[in-house]
């Protein structure tokens, strides 16, 4: 007995042609989100940010201030959960100079401040999320 | 004559190139936005200028020192507490602050009340002090401020506080 194969090479091409267009169309969008996403959770943006917030803040700083600077933008972000990143020594001041780095393995961002204060310590406070800038005497 | 197939393919690549277009239009505007730093010079220039008049006056009057001349060029960052050294020569090898000072005594029949000159301070680097013909919308206006000597008299104190770092904050 002989079996009826029906084939129909023209209905498969088509076929072929639209999964491609959509596959194509799907990995392209894929990866305009993808990028969108990484560009709006990058924490480069917030590095600069920061150091620049720090910088003006530590301009008016007077002696014996105590500044604290809540980093709770940044720990919403799923990012940070999931690497895990420590926001314990993130910030840190360089004679005239503050830099923020989120990245442990980045060089962070530095933007200098022109008060001449002596930052006496700075330390990560986690249960409010914020740092703390123990403002010393005049240089 | 009509041909079905050929018409599907030249669709396809029109598509393609429309999809090209349509990603690399949002990457291209997605990477200006964010790589775009943020301007906080005026800012910056805006909390140097408090800090000076801080720093000029004492308990609403001039400080002494600024009429008696004892302030100058090279003691007046030590007076006033500031550092106008560069952090990161690599960054910015040549100074990113300017501040320029001058007191006039107030006569009212010139213009803004600006009289004789009769002090004037000038710090930092003075190339960032640029017409504003050249920098546009990053020129940073003088400001105008009234105040008294212990004696009572008026005097203007126009001044300028210009904060470069033009490679952090403009793109």
């Amino acid at each position: 007995m002989k079996m009826l194969r029906y084939s129909n090479k023209r209905g498969e091409s088509l076929l072929m042609e639209n999964i491609m267009f959509i596959l194509i169309t799907a990995v392209f969008f894929a990866i305009l989100i993808t990028f969108l996403v990484s560009k709006m959770n990058s924490l480069a943006v917030y590095e600069e940010v920061y150091a620049k917030k720090i910088a003006l803040l530590l301009d008016y700083a007077k002696p014996e201030m105590k500044i604290e600077v809540s980093l709770n933008d940044i720990i919403s972000q799923d990012k940070l959960k999931k690497e895990e990143i420590s926001l314990d020594g993130s910030i840190s001041v360089n004679g005239n100079s503050v830099n923020v780095k989120f990245y442990p393995d980045g060089k962070g961002y530095s933007y200098s401040f022109f008060s001449d204060v002596k930052i006496t310590s700075y330390y990560y406070v986690p249960d409010r999320n914020s740092y703390v800038f123990i403002i010393g005497e005049y240089n | 004559m009509f041909n079905k197939k050929g018409g599907q393919k030249v669709l396809f690549v029109y598509w393609f190139i429309i999809f090209v277009i349509i990603t690399g239009g949002v990457v291209y505007i997605v990477s200006l936005f964010y790589g775009a730093p943020h301007n906080v010079r005026e800012i910056e220039s805006e909390i140097l200028l408090e800090r000076t008049v801080d720093c000029i006056s004492e308990k609403g009057y001039i400080h002494e020192d600024f009429l008696s001349n004892k302030i100058t060029n090279e003691n007046f960052p030590d007076f006033c507490h500031f550092n106008f050294e560069v952090s990161s020569p690599e960054k910015n090898p040549i100074g990113q602050y300017y501040l320029k000072l001058e007191f006039f005594k107030f006569d009212s029949s010139k213009e803004l009340g600006m009289g004789n000159k009769v002090i004037s301070i000038v710090v930092g680097n003075p190339n960032l002090d640029t017409p504003k013909e050249i920098l546009k919308e990053n020129y940073i206006p003088p400001k105008l401020v009234y105040l008294l000597d212990k004696e009572g008299n008026p005097y203007i104190i126009k001044i300028n506080s210009i904060v470069g770092k033009f490679n952090e904050n403009v793109k």
